[in-house]
């Protein structure tokens, strides 16, 4: 009761104006102090705190290694190439995006708060040595960052991507990121292979709009190595034979006669001199990366001869009605092209010549040739 | 034993640097993938039929109809038994008009071709009426020499047989021979009647066998 009077009498000394501001004065005071305290305390957290404090990155299951080292984190790529071929490093998956290749790898990544949630930036903050070669991507946190599509370029300008988007997660939240190197196809003069030191990625936590801490982690714990890469692949036309993927690839043409008579699906029976062709329409796809030439050289030859030889031959062409030309014994080549080009498609036709004999051992259950297709790329 | 070690470890590092496929390789310049043909030959036999082409003799058209049944179509027009329409055939006017039958005929080309037939020493070539015309003046006759030799007279020409094939070939071997001219012909015998002068259609089966 005491300290009621004093406080009256104190305050009622002064006039009413003097009596408001004061009133004014001392509810901001008593509001605004826990939000200097607060402020206060993300200033002095930001100024002090540690990397791993509000953030921590870890391996996760299956994925590339990430460790703690100098107060950041590191992890490795190891080799990689344009096209994807090869194993790629552990924990990593590697994937063919037509024009170039993505090692992915998902990461595991802890988010603490002060206040409420938090959510997490991402910048590319020292670019690669090859930056032509390199570029790092990275899958945010509200997607499946098992699959290449969910993945996307860092900047290289200094923007910032939301690696767990707000508002965020509550503090102690363990997310499943992804971060991914981008090899694309360079060839000619950008072709680049050899080691890389890496680059680094800035990991930001934002607590309550402040930034309450960033971490780093780097691209390479060794360098990292570009390797350049050729792959030479056939296909089936849609109007042809089928192609099958098989060591390494294998067509077969059926039943066939010297007189062109019934040519199965597929097929299209061109009399010839002396027997007949059977003609298909197949593709040929070179790819390359990272080598000095953007043209390559496509031959083919005949690897194994048919048993039946003298009945049987294969020969090439440019178009379904010829000319044909007989593909010789490894040794010579035909040559398909010289102008290939990275990730171009060749429709070419592949023709069985079959001769109109008759006589003992003329026809026959099965024979089978082994054709080599070769790219060469300067 | 270090000198075991050094060379398993340099063959390790041979390994890693080869390529890791034969459609695709790395640190390298080229790839050769191989492609796999299989093919399997089947015996062949193909006997086609096309327009005639003797000089002085009257040409019906031979006509690939592209239909599984019949395969080839001709039409010899309007005929009687006086011979006295003209149509696309040669005639033969009967020898006693009125008594004796008239001959209308064409020339034909059979071309007879097969492949990888293990045995060629005995091939046949015939023909027989599979579904003969329905009227009872008309018939279906061949040459009888079956050699290509143009017929001269009603007297060179025979039915061709509704029950059995008759042979029309009598070479060696038939392959890759030029087109073998044959002569075929309608007889028309000289009745009356209701009914006998109605559009009629016959079919002749030809055939070559290889052994």
């Amino acid at each position: 009761m005491r300290t009621n009077t004093l406080h009256e009498v104190e305050t009622n000394t002064p006039g009413a104006a003097q009596r408001s501001a004061g009133r004014g004065f001392s509810y901001a005071k008593r509001f605004l102090q826990p939000v200097f305290l607060f402020v206060s305390l993300l200033i002095s957290l930001q100024c002090f705190a540690r990397g791993g404090t509000f953030l921590q990155l870890a391996t996760a299951p299956g994925g590339v290694t990430i460790t703690a080292a100098g107060g950041g984190y590191r992890t490795s790529f190891g080799t990689m190439n344009g096209l994807a071929v090869g194993t790629p490093g552990a924990g990593l998956t590697a994937t063919d995006l037509g024009n170039g290749a993505l090692y992915f790898s998902e990461v595991r990544m802890t988010v603490n708060t002060i206040l409420g949630q938090g959510y997490v930036t991402a910048s590319f903050s020292t670019p690669f040595q090859h930056p032509a070669a390199l570029a790092a991507w990275i899958c945010p946190s509200n997607s499946s960052c098992n699959v290449a599509a969910n993945y996307s370029a860092l900047s290289t300008s200094g923007g910032v991507t939301n690696i767990v988007p707000p508002p965020g997660v509550n503090s102690g939240t363990t997310v499943t990121i992804g971060i991914a190197i981008f090899v694309p196809d360079n060839d000619g003069a950008s072709a680049v292979t050899g080691n890389d030191n890496g680059g680094t990625i800035t990991f930001t936590v934002v607590n309550a709009g402040l930034p309450i801490e960033s971490d780093t982690l780097k691209l390479a714990t060794s360098p990292n190595k570009i390797q350049s890469a050729v792959e030479l692949t056939l296909d089936s036309d849609p109007s042809g034979l089928t192609i099958n993927p098989a060591t390494d690839y294998s067509v077969d043409y059926g039943n066939v006669n010297g007189l062109g008579i019934g040519a199965g699906a597929g097929l299209t029976a061109i009399a010839q001199a002396g027997g007949a062709i059977y003609s298909t329409p197949y593709r040929i796809k070179p790819a390359f990366s990272d080598l000095r030439s953007t043209t390559g050289t496509i031959t083919v030859c005949t690897q194994t001869a048919f048993a039946h030889s003298a009945i049987l031959n294969m020969q090439d062409a440019s178009a379904s009605a010829g000319p044909f030309t007989a593909i010789p014994n490894c040794g010579a080549r035909v040559q398909i092209t010289n102008t290939a080009s990275d990730r171009s498609t060749i429709t070419r036709y592949l023709g069985l010549f079959i001769s109109k004999v008759n006589g003992p051992g003329t026809s026959f259950a099965s024979d089978s040739a082994v054709l080599t297709y070769t790219i060469t790329v300067p | 034993m270090k000198r075991i070690s050094l060379a398993i470890f340099a063959a390790l590092l041979t390994m890693a640097s080869t390529s890791f496929a034969a459609t695709t390789a790395t640190n390298s310049n080229t790839v050769a993938p191989t492609l796999q043909v299989t093919v399997k030959v089947q015996p062949a036999v193909s006997l086609t039929l096309l327009t005639g082409t003797t000089a002085g003799v009257g040409h019906c058209t031979v006509t690939a109809t592209g239909a599984p049944s019949p395969d080839y179509t001709m039409d010899f027009g309007n005929v009687d038994a006086l011979a006295i329409a003209n149509t696309c055939a040669s005639k033969f006017a009967p020898t006693t008009p009125g008594v004796t039958d008239a001959i209308y005929w064409t020339d034909y080309q059979l071309v007879p071709v097969y492949t990888s037939q293990s045995a060629t020493g005995s091939q046949s070539l015939t023909a027989q009426v599979t579904a003969n015309f329905g009227l009872g003046n008309v018939s279906l006759v061949r040459d009888t020499a079956g050699t290509g030799a143009v017929p001269a007279a009603v007297g060179d020409f025979s039915p061709i047989s509704t029950a059995s094939a008759d042979p029309i070939a009598t070479v060696a071997d038939l392959d890759g021979k030029t087109p073998l001219t044959r002569f075929i012909g309608v007889d028309v015998q000289p009745k009356s009647g209701a009914g006998l002068n109605a559009s009629q259609t016959a079919t002749v089966t030809f055939t070559l066998t290889v052994n």
